[in-house]
């Protein structure tokens, strides 16, 4: 059974309430493999037959029509394993028929809604799941700026772009706690924010041994940093997605809530269309009140799908 | 980056090139502008070219559609596989074929020699070349660079 620090289980037991011991028992589940049909280049009714023609079937993925889960299934249809296997190597992944992605990172540019004459900004793109995504919700058009700092990272970025089929897209390297002397110029930004990655610490063994409640703190600065700057790069009447692959209140409420005192002209919308079972944002954490609407967010625990953990705010530039 | 806007008719001609020896569907890229900058040619959606593109520090726009080389054209890997269709010299291979064929293994082919798109159902691979009854796929700097992986 995987054995949680004891700081980070006193957290997570306080942030998850009845909840802790299903969110337990799912940290030692195998992980649920998922792909999204890239659209750019094929349609699901494609993928589905070449998935089936490799035993395994596909099951909708609620927030998002191009995503499913891939299982392979016994005799009496029971679940058996990921189907997963194999797909990474396969012939129509080099082809770019589709994306292997944690079905959680499906709900932020769902939420977004981007449309095909928009100019949006994926701020923290690589390796480019979200920003492929938001192309194809696009098909292609308006514009895309995929920015990663990281200069390391945009290799992988490009690459997954080209295998995508995008061409909408521009690839930047700007450093957003600054901010760029480039106007309002966005229609939509998604700030996908590093963070303590506490969702993911049952698939992944080095967010694991890397958590710290230093880290929180330090990722909470950095993210209302990155979330003020995209939120000025927004045009009046503008739409924001700040999400994070983690638990702490601090890294996401409190971000959120920060924004909402700091700037009179933004306020978070209810995120619509998910249907499957989530959490709201939370009111208050050890003492702290946050402003009402942060209960408009939405949280997605891994014993709800079997997903990573994930935390979802949309934010809206009223003037 | 530095980038020149073809105008209309210098980008027909290109496509037309491209339709012509690699079967590129001109129609599929009506809706792009076509750019040439040091590398090649890039395919883009035109708004993207009306953004501040120097002040958001620019790596790249669009996808790199084809290279220039000896006074000719070779179309990159993911223009292949976005924009090719199956024409006469098209070779289709089996899903095994295909697979040693990305993993760049040279296999046994019945077909004429030279260049060939080579296709796995009907989405295109990359090009290949056949000598000698083999077939391998195409080297280049860009092939590799799309080959890496996360």
């Amino acid at each position: 059974m995987t054995s949680l620090p004891p700081a980070l289980g006193e957290r997570l037991a306080l942030i998850l309430g009845d909840e802790y011991d299903a969110y337990l028992r799912q940290l030692d589940a195998p992980p649920r493999a998922c792909l999204r049909v890239n659209t750019l280049k094929t349609t699901v009714a494609e993928v589905r037959g070449l998935v089936s023609e490799q035993g395994a079937s596909l099951e909708p993925v609620p927030w998002c029509p191009t995503g499913f889960w891939v299982d392979d299934k016994d005799e009496d249809g029971a679940r058996v394993k990921s189907g997963a296997q194999g797909l990474g190597a396969s012939v129509e992944h080099f082809q770019g028929l589709f994306y292997l992605q944690d079905a959680a990172s499906l709900l932020p540019p769902e939420a977004l809604s981007p449309a095909g004459d928009d100019v949006v900004m994926d701020a923290a793109a690589a390796p480019g799941g979200k920003a492929t995504h938001l192309a194809a919700l696009m098909s292609n058009g308006g514009a895309l700026v995929a920015n990663e700092v990281d200069t390391h990272r945009t290799k992988v970025l490009r690459f997954n772009l080209n295998r995508m089929g995008v061409v909408n897209a521009a690839v930047t390297t700007l450093d957003m706690t600054r901010l760029p002397d480039a106007g309002r110029i966005f229609d939509k930004i998604l700030l996908d924010a590093p963070c303590s990655c506490e969702g993911r610490i049952q698939e992944d063994a080095e967010a694991l041994a890397q958590w710290r409640p230093a880290k929180i703190q330090r990722c909470s600065r950095l993210q209302r940093r990155l979330l003020e700057t995209c939120f000025s790069l927004l045009s009046p009447g503008g739409a924001l997605v700040y999400s994070t692959c983690t638990l702490s209140p601090e890294e996401n409420e409190e971000v959120i809530d920060h924004l909402l005192k700091s700037r009179g002209d933004a306020d978070v919308e209810e995120i619509t269309g998910l249907s499957g079972r989530h959490a709201g944002g939370l009111p208050e954490w050890r003492g702290a009140s946050y402003d009402d609407r942060v209960t408009r967010c939405l949280r997605l625990y891994p014993h709800h799908h079997g997903t990573q953990g994930f935390f979802v705010a949309r934010i809206r530039k009223c003037r | 980056m530095s980038l020149r806007l073809l105008a209309a008719e210098e980008k027909r001609q290109l496509l037309a090139s491209l339709a012509e020896s690699y079967g590129v569907d001109e129609d599929a890229l009506e809706g792009c502008e076509v750019l040439e900058g040091e590398e090649g040619y890039w395919a883009v959606s035109p708004l993207v070219t009306s953004l501040p593109l120097k002040k958001l520090r620019t790596d790249s726009i669009g996808l790199l559609l084809a290279r220039s080389r000896g006074g000719g054209v070779t179309p990159t890997v993911a223009a292949l596989q976005l924009f090719a269709r199956p024409q006469r010299d098209a070779l289709r291979l089996s899903k095994a074929d295909a697979s040693a064929f990305i993993d760049r293994k040279a296999i046994t082919v019945e077909t004429t020699e030279g260049l060939h798109v080579v296709f796995s159902g009907s989405h295109a691979l990359d090009m290949g070349e056949v000598r000698d009854g083999r077939l391998a796929r195409v080297k280049s700097r860009n092939r590799a660079e799309t080959e890496s992986r996360d």
